[in-house]
């Protein structure tokens, strides 16, 4: 009976890992807009992300937007400078999310011109 | 010569005063080896670019002292206008934003000319927005992004701040803040961004929609009042047409009878002008009564305009 309560622990344990999303975007001179949906389920405990943003040319947005495209969070990273030159931007977004509107999440970034990378992760975590 | 140095040299003593155009901002920060010992500030054009950083928006820079004390005399306007403070970690290039983190390296201030702002950091503790201090405009903006980054603050907190606020910039960062508003809400807003100055840059956008939407309202009782002027100029019309039907169902000899009553004249009067017996004209009076409706004499008033109108048609 203890080994039927402990293999349901640890199969319970499982099922509460997170759901993670990673990956990097390079760019060189590019002009895109990617989309990264992650799926929120009805009692979601929590969504932790990190985005890097490293640009060295151009300009990088990068947004978070909940199923009824209402945007929670929204950062622009240029590298203009005040006299018409440019210099690099670094951006790091990251926060623990109780997000409380099931559905598909997303986050977008879109760069125009822009030479840099975007790292990014996502973890779900239901129950 | 002498004087004129003298007070030049007093001015610059008298803080606030000898900036001119300018802020100032110094503060103390406690800060770990991993941090750079540099500052940036970033004057914020409008409330979109709080999260938006490039090198451009730097306005002011400087290296904190070895004790961690930093200042700054940097260009400011008449009117208030809103600045970021950020501090970046070693090897991170100047426009750096840190947001959500426990290493978030900015805070938002407001400023003009003269003002000036304060900011502390304690050892072990993250920066914070609540390090800000140096005027109660300032108080306030914290106390509106303390609860901005509360997902429980509703629309009335926002509008209540944006009534009380002794600081328009914040009262209308608080009015961005808001979401899908009642009408009742929508109505709130637009009285209370009437005593706004209507050129506050950072309200471009707030003034604009709310003024359109005081057109819209403009329009819509505009509308309102035009229907309610031609239904009732439509009811006058029906109602006359009514009346003139019954009128026509008179004869021409009760026309003139109801004429008569009008200029005054009592049933033997009216007999002796027509030439007719009082009892025919009783006869007639009654009649006329009930084919028009009336119980009285008086009644006949609404038919005034008929006679009027006979006698200068009498085809009418």
């Amino acid at each position: 009976m203890k080994k039927l309560l402990f293999f349901l622990l640890v199969l319970g344990a499982i099922q509460a890992k997170a759901q993670v999303i990673k990956g990097s975007i390079d760019l060189r001179d590019s002009t895109i807009t990617r989309s990264i949906p992650f799926e929120v389920a009805a009692g979601t405990k929590s969504v932790k992300y990190v985005i890097k943003v490293y640009a060295d040319l151009g300009e990088v947005t990068v947004s978070l937007s909940d199923p009824n495209d209402k945007k929670s969070m929204n950062v622009t990273l240029g590298t203009k400078t005040r006299g018409g030159g440019h210099e690099p931007s670094k951006g790091e977004l990251s926060d623990d999310l109780r997000p409380k509107v099931p559905g598909t999440w997303k986050f977008s970034i879109s760069t125009e011109n822009a030479t840099g990378r975007v790292i990014y992760q996502i973890d779900t975590i239901n129950h | 010569m002498r004087r004129c140095r003298l007070f030049l040299g007093l001015l610059l003593l008298v803080p606030g005063v000898g900036y001119g155009q300018l802020a100032r901002l110094s503060g103390r920060v406690s800060l770990d080896t991993g941090w750079a010992r540099k500052f940036y500030v970033c004057r914020m054009p409008g409330f979109d670019y709080m999260f938006t950083t490039y090198s451009g928006l730097i306005i002011a820079q400087g290296d904190i002292d070895t004790a961690g004390n930093f200042s700054v005399n940097f260009p400011a306007t008449k009117d208030e206008s809103l600045y970021r403070l950020h501090f970046i970690r070693n090897g991170d290039p100047a426009s750096t934003l840190i947001i959500g983190s426990r290493d978030v390296n900015h805070v938002f201030f407001i400023a003009k000319q003269a003002d000036q702002i304060r900011f502390e950091k304690t050892a072990g503790l993250p920066i914070s927005q609540s390090g800000i201090s140096g005027s109660k405009a300032n108080g306030e903006l914290n106390t509106l992004l303390r609860l901005a980054g509360n997902d429980t603050t509703g629309n009335n907190t926002f509008i209540a701040i944006a009534n009380t606020s002794t600081s328009q910039l914040v009262g209308l960062l608080a009015i961005s803040h808001t979401d899908k508003l009642s009408d009742g809400q929508k109505e709130k807003v637009s009285d209370i961004l009437t005593h706004y100055n209507q050129h506050n840059v950072y309200g471009a956008h707030i003034l604009q929609e709310y003024r359109t939407t005081n057109y819209w309202k403009l329009y819509l009782t505009g509308g309102v009042l035009l229907v309610a002027v031609l239904s009732l100029y439509g009811y006058l019309f029906y109602k006359r047409r009514a009346i003139l039907k019954i009128w026509r169902e008179l004869s021409q000899r009760e026309m003139d009878i109801v004429g008569l009553i009008l200029s005054g004249k009592s049933n033997k009067e009216v007999a002796l002008a027509l030439n007719i017996e009082l009892s025919t004209v009783k006869t007639h009076v009654n009649n006329i009564y009930a084919k028009l409706g009336v119980n009285n004499r008086k009644d006949l008033d609404r038919y005034k305009d008929f006679i009027n109108a006979r006698a200068a048609n009498p085809l009418v």
